[in-house]
């Protein structure tokens, strides 16, 4: 098991330590800007007060404990911490459990006088120890910048507390799901409803009189990435307990999945193969029928993620709103802040939410283009342009998929928006819901753009680069101004354009720009993948 | 009869490996053409950018009179092809995987497409990752039948079939170059190529080695003889054309080129034979000959133990 540990970390090392190292960074880097930013208390007691009263930002965000230098890092940037490790051990596990044995690393591997379960026993072991490295490493990262020790570990440990959680629910799903793209879809979905339901417990929460505290509802104790937030490191109320959920979440699912990867054969999944078709639909038939087809299921997985952001959107802006006016003192402070009455409230609320549908739409396209490539990749390519199909056509098929897919993704939140407005009685919310969903557009095109670029001349460098270019993206336009970063910087970022609608004052040029950016980048890439080889 | 596939000077570099290193090769219309070569000798390579998936470096080639770049999605419309590897999409069933892959070229012939079906013995409707590697193979195999081409590209098409399933592959083979269509034909297995081409090329390393109908190749080789006879080992070893003489029990064992065949018989006649045994050249070792130099070296070094 040992050597098999071994052979993982070696195939693994560089990714983790980007991944680990990147969490890293972004710790410190947030905990100096923010300490730059927000250097003496006041200030901060400003920002935290208009947290809890804004709870779109709840949120995004996280809870507050506190008003000190590192409670409000933590409040600011918990979630993300988490989110990474989460995301993190959840591609890793899947990795070399389901991936391998699809690929049929698994069966040379469990020819061997193994135990079956050894490849799984080694790849939690890896995942132990990459979590590991992550409580050091954002541990390290906070303290590094002047943040107290005490506090800093503990929100290594939650950090890396939720990635060990997800090492577990992954380990299941793979055991569950009998593909590596279902296992990954299985447990990338968990992690976002793990963040959703955080999402939900904390927006709903209750605010003390002095506005910088913030008790989340049970939504939020459901959650792993909750449980790693409830830790409020450096805060009042700081306490390692919660994470014994996620220890004991951990552990349960490992084990489960050792169980079951004793019991079930090599290749089998839990779910049971019915017979299929044995013709092909009409729908199937050509070059763009086979993208969609590939697409489809991840297309509605986007979809139904934008379904609950629209849900959230448009059926906690109420409570949340209400939640601020019971609280007179909060009231005052963020009428000063925000303006526009209850009105302007809503529409920060929707457009903060709906900036999160766009980063979904974006990873809707990305992976639509991305798919391109991994055909290549798994050899099916040879077989589609041996037939009367060229290089161009097929990436304008995944060029195709993606619009689709962000079209699909869009609708499907602002439709879920608007329809839930109504429902709680604003029907006047349902244009400006699907219009606030819409504007996400443009800047998710740029992405699809820049992907088939890079398909067409770095073919190797696409998958980290699609996936890469996404993260930047969504840190720059989501952290910018955390980050104090230059404006210049953040201006790389698509979502930085994208204007807030719903809002007073609308700037539509940028959406335009993007959107002929966009097609003129497309519209090169497109030849361009006519000339190169097809590399696997 | 004009050649369906030209190629002359064939380079093909990949970083530092020179995959294909001036290869020609030249197929005319209307035979099977067998194309061999020991692993990594470049068949695939060379398929590849026959199918214009990947760009010569070097050399000149055309296909069906096109350029297989520029002209490939035009080429495809003729061209039937089964890859060295079959990697069939886990989530599409064999049927559907078949139905795709014709209708890329213009659709199948429904009654072709049945009657493949029921001779490979296939069952259309599960899902391509539950299936065997022959099974994959029939995938391939019926999609690329199922509708009429005038050229067949066909990289190791047996690999993985049975020998049940090989003959009907060799019963198709008959009827499609009944039809004047053409064949390549990437090979490991002799008998195959031995059954069913007219001619074939051998290349090694990149670079063709050989080319020609099987009865000229075999001219290029030795005949085996095994003689109980007087004559000393010496006296036959001196023969010019004679090769790797030794003895075994009684008998004495030697290879003789086909150019030398007639001086030799004439040299034993005369020497008192009691026994003979002839073998004729066989494809193996024609390729073994070819396929690695030193190959037949070793053979030679381990005889004498
Ligand atoms: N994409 C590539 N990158 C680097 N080297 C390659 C690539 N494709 C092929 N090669 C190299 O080119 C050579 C020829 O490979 P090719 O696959 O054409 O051989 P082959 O004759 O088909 O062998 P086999 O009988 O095993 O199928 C090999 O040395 C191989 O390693
Ligand atoms: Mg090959």
């Amino acid at each position: 098991m040992f050597r098999l540990f071994r052979a993982q970390l070696r195939r693994d090392r560089w990714q983790l330590l980007y991944w680990i190292l990147g969490n890293g960074l972004f710790a410190a880097a947030s905990a100096s800007a923010l300490a730059q930013e927000f250097g003496n208390l006041a200030e901060r007691t400003a920002i935290l007060k208009l947290a809890s009263g804004n709870r779109a930002l709840l949120a995004i965000r996280g809870i507050p404990d506190g008003a000190t230098e590192g409670a409000t890092v933590y409040f600011e940037i918990f979630t993300y911490l988490a989110l990474v490790a989460a995301l993190m051990s959840t591609f890793m596990t899947v990795r070399h459990s389901r991936g391998d044995e699809e690929a049929g690393r698994a069966e040379l591997i469990g020819s061997t006088p193994i135990a079956r379960s050894s490849a799984l026993a080694a790849t939690l072991l890896l995942g132990i120890l990459a979590n590991v490295a992550m409580v050091i490493v954002v541990t390290a990262g906070f303290a590094a910048v002047g943040l107290p020790f005490g506090g800093a570990a503990f929100a290594g440990l939650a950090t890396g507390a939720a990635g060990l959680a997800f090492c577990g629910v992954a380990a299941l799903a793979a055991q569950l799901a009998r593909t590596s793209r279902a296992a990954n879809t299985i447990a990338g979905g968990l992690v976002g409803v793990a963040f959703l339901l955080r999402a939900v417990g904390d927006a709903l929460g209750t605010a003390s009189a002095d506005g910088l505290h913030v008790t989340s509802t049970w939504p939020s104790w459901l959650s792993p990435i909750g449980w790693g937030q409830q830790v409020r490191a450096w805060g009042a109320d700081e306490s390692l307990l919660p994470l014994l959920l996620s220890v004991t979440l951990a552990v349960l699912a490992g084990a489960v999945a050792v169980v079951l990867v004793r019991r079930r054969d090599l290749g089998s999944g839990l779910v049971g193969e019915r017979a299929g078709r044995a013709t092909a639909s009409r729908t199937l038939r050509g070059s763009f029928g086979l993208a969609w087809r590939l697409q489809r299921a991840g297309v509605i997985g986007w979809a139904v993620g934008g379904v609950l952001l629209g849900l959230f959107a448009g059926g906690l802006a109420d409570p949340a709103i209400a939640a601020v006016k019971d609280n007179g003192d909060l009231a005052a402070a963020v009428q000063g802040l925000v303006g526009g009455g209850t009105a302007g409230l809503f529409d920060t609320f929707v457009a903060a939410i709906m900036a999160f549908l766009g980063i979904l739409a974006a990873g809707a396209a990305i992976q639509a283009v991305l798919r391109g490539r991994s055909e290549e990749v798994d050899g099916h390519s040879e077989l589609l342009l041996s037939g009367a199909v060229s290089k161009a056509r097929a990436l304008l098929d995944s060029i195709l998929v993606a619009l689709l897919s962000i079209v699909a993704v869009l609708l499907a939140g602002g439709l879920a928006a608007g329809l839930t407005f109504i429902a709680v009685g604003h029907p006047d919310r349902f244009g400006s819901s699907l219009a606030a969903a819409f504007v996400q557009l443009p800047a998710a095109l740029v992405f699809v753009a820049a992907s088939a670029l890079v398909f067409a001349l770095l073919p190797r460098l696409t998958v980290g680069l699609g996936w890469g270019m996404l993260t930047v993206g969504f840190v720059l336009g989501q952290f910018g101004g955390l980050l104090k970063l230059p404006d210049w910087l953040r201006d790389v970022s698509p979502f930085t354009h994208t204007p807030v609608v719903p809002g007073d004052r609308v700037d539509w040029t940028p959406l335009l720009v993007m959107a002929a950016i966009s097609i003129a980048v497309a519209a090169v890439s497109i030849p361009l993948a006519r000339r190169r080889d097809l590399v696997s | 009869m004009t050649e369906l596939i030209e190629a002359s000077g064939l380079v093909k570099t990949f970083g530092r490996v020179r995959a294909l290193d001036g290869l020609d090769l030249s197929v005319a219309s209307g035979e099977v053409h067998g194309f061999l070569g020991p692993n990594g000798a470049g068949k695939s390579t060379t398929i590849r950018v026959l199918l214009g998936l990947i760009r010569a470096s070097g050399g000149s080639v055309s296909v069906l009179g096109l350029d297989p770049w520029g002209d490939a999605v035009q080429a495809h419309r003729d061209i039937a092809y089964v890859p060295g590897d079959v990697n069939l999409w886990p989530s599409l069933t064999g049927g559907e995987a078949i139905d795709l892959l014709t209708s890329l070229r213009g659709g199948a012939a429904a009654g072709l497409r049945a009657d493949l079906i029921e001779e490979f013995e296939f069952d259309p409707r599960k899902k391509a990752r539950s299936y065997s590697k022959g099974n994959r193979q029939k995938v391939a195999l019926i999609a690329a039948f199922a509708r009429p081409a005038s050229l067949y590209i066909l990289d190791e098409p047996t690999s993985g079939l049975d020998p049940v399933m090989e003959a009907v592959f060799r019963r198709q083979i008959t009827r499609v170059k009944k039809d004047g269509a053409t064949v390549l034909l990437s090979s490991h297995i002799l008998s195959e190529v031995e059954e069913l081409c007219d001619r074939v090329t051998i290349i090694r390393s990149g670079k063709t080695v050989e080319t020609g109908t099987l009865s000229e190749l075999r001219h290029l080789t030795r005949t085996s003889f095994a003689v109980v006879t007087g004559a000393d080992a010496a006296t036959i070893g001196s023969l010019p054309g004679v090769h790797d003489v030794h003895t075994q029990a009684d008998k004495l064992v030697f290879d003789v080129d086909t150019d030398s065949l007639q001086p030799v018989l004439a040299a034993l006649a005369s020497s008192g034979v009691q026994g003979l045994t002839v073998a004729p050249p066989s494809l193996e070792d024609l390729f073994l000959r070819h396929y690695g130099a030193d190959l037949s070296r070793l053979e030679f070094e381990k005889e004498p133990a």
